[in-house]
């Protein structure tokens, strides 16, 4: 029941400051009840120098504002992290989309069959759904990438599907999902808090 | 008439079958996205009629017409349905593939000029639009 949920969907286009949002709201979240852990979920994996710099940039960025922040980095089966959360903790998870990238990617040749697409959903869904069960509030990120053409690409297809799914399956379960553009949020549902 | 847009999996039509009380005997649908064609006329007669994937007949047409031709046949298509008896609704539904970079090839950045422009067309003749996002409704018409 969607009234019973503890999940914040946050989602926008590219650098429209959604992850900052983020962030601020992990913290409003805390400050409300300074008793927990303030986890942040990092899913992406840096491939190069620049994307170390970027991520090593964030995590300072995150010690700087003074907030107690545990950082984990998981690419995949996010899920699992669920058991080192607990009631009272607040947990970001950034971003979605790149979790998604990462399963694909470790898929190898199993992403053409229909079969994995149901699994990946069930699993990345009920990844979400195992976290959200075990902390306060869980605050998802992700990205607004289903409004162009999607050519006949069947990879594409399929991300493109599974993400809709996850993303609908998740504003049906969360009591705010908001849409950030040019870092100005679009408060698109507005539930009870549980 | 209603338009119905938003990105791709969405849930529009999900959000077309939870907002009117459409089943097997009261309503027609054709889905472009199933490759079905939009037929010649309204029969049978039906409560509602859906028609679903409008950028894909866009891209179908496109293979044998023009910019000039492909619009005109769905202006067409609009009057006639837009001149529907008022026992009759139309429903239109269509993803929103204007928001990505230029596509590379011209088939590709033509398609979605032409679905852009059609989709203004049928949001001018529809008394109503909704945009749908993961399942939420805003309407803009």
């Amino acid at each position: 029941m969607a009234s019973d949920s503890s999940i914040i969907f946050i989602t926008g286009g590219v650098r429209s400051g959604k992850s900052r949002f983020a962030e601020k709201t992990a913290a409003t979240c805390w400050q409300q009840s300074p008793t927990g852990t303030l986890h942040y979920i990092a899913t992406m994996q840096a491939t190069d120098s620049e994307m170390e710099k970027r991520i090593d940039r964030h995590k300072k960025d995150r010690t700087k504002g003074g907030l107690p922040w545990r950082t984990w980095e998981k690419p995949v089966s996010v899920g699992d992290l669920a058991y080192h959360f607990r009631q009272e903790d607040i947990v970001l998870l950034d971003c979605l989309t790149t979790w998604l990238n990462n399963e694909f990617f470790f898929a190898s040749d199993d992403w053409k069959a229909a079969q994995f697409h149901d699994d990946l959903f069930d699993k990345m869904w009920y990844g979400i759904d195992r976290i959200r069960s075990h902390v306060n509030k869980l605050i998802i990120v992700s990205n607004e990438v289903l409004h162009e053409p999607l050519a006949n690409n069947e990879l594409v297809l399929a991300y493109s599907r599974i993400l809709g799914l996850l993303h609908r399956q998740i504003v049906t379960n969360a009591y705010q999902a908001i849409l950030i553009e040019a870092g100005i949020p679009i408060f698109m549902k507005e539930g009870e808090e549980r | 008439m209603h338009f119905v847009t938003g990105g791709a999996f969405n849930g529009k039509s999900n959000w077309v079958r939870k907002t009117y009380p459409i089943n097997d005997q009261n309503s027609t649908w054709v889905s472009g996205y199933a490759g079905e064609q939009i037929p010649d006329s309204l029969l049978p007669a039906t409560e509602y009629w859906i028609v679903s994937g409008i950028e894909q007949y866009v891209k179908d047409w496109l293979i044998a017409c023009d910019e000039k031709a492909v619009r005109e046949k769905w202006l067409g298509k609009l009057t006639e349905w837009s001149c529907l008896d008022g026992d009759q609704t139309m429903i239109l539904i269509g993803s929103d593939i204007s928001k990505g970079i230029v596509p590379a090839s011209h088939e590709e950045r033509l398609w979605r000029d032409v679905t852009g422009r059609i989709f203004q067309d049928t949001a001018k003749i529809c008394d109503r639009v909704d945009v749908i996002w993961y399942g939420i409704n805003i309407q803009i018409k």
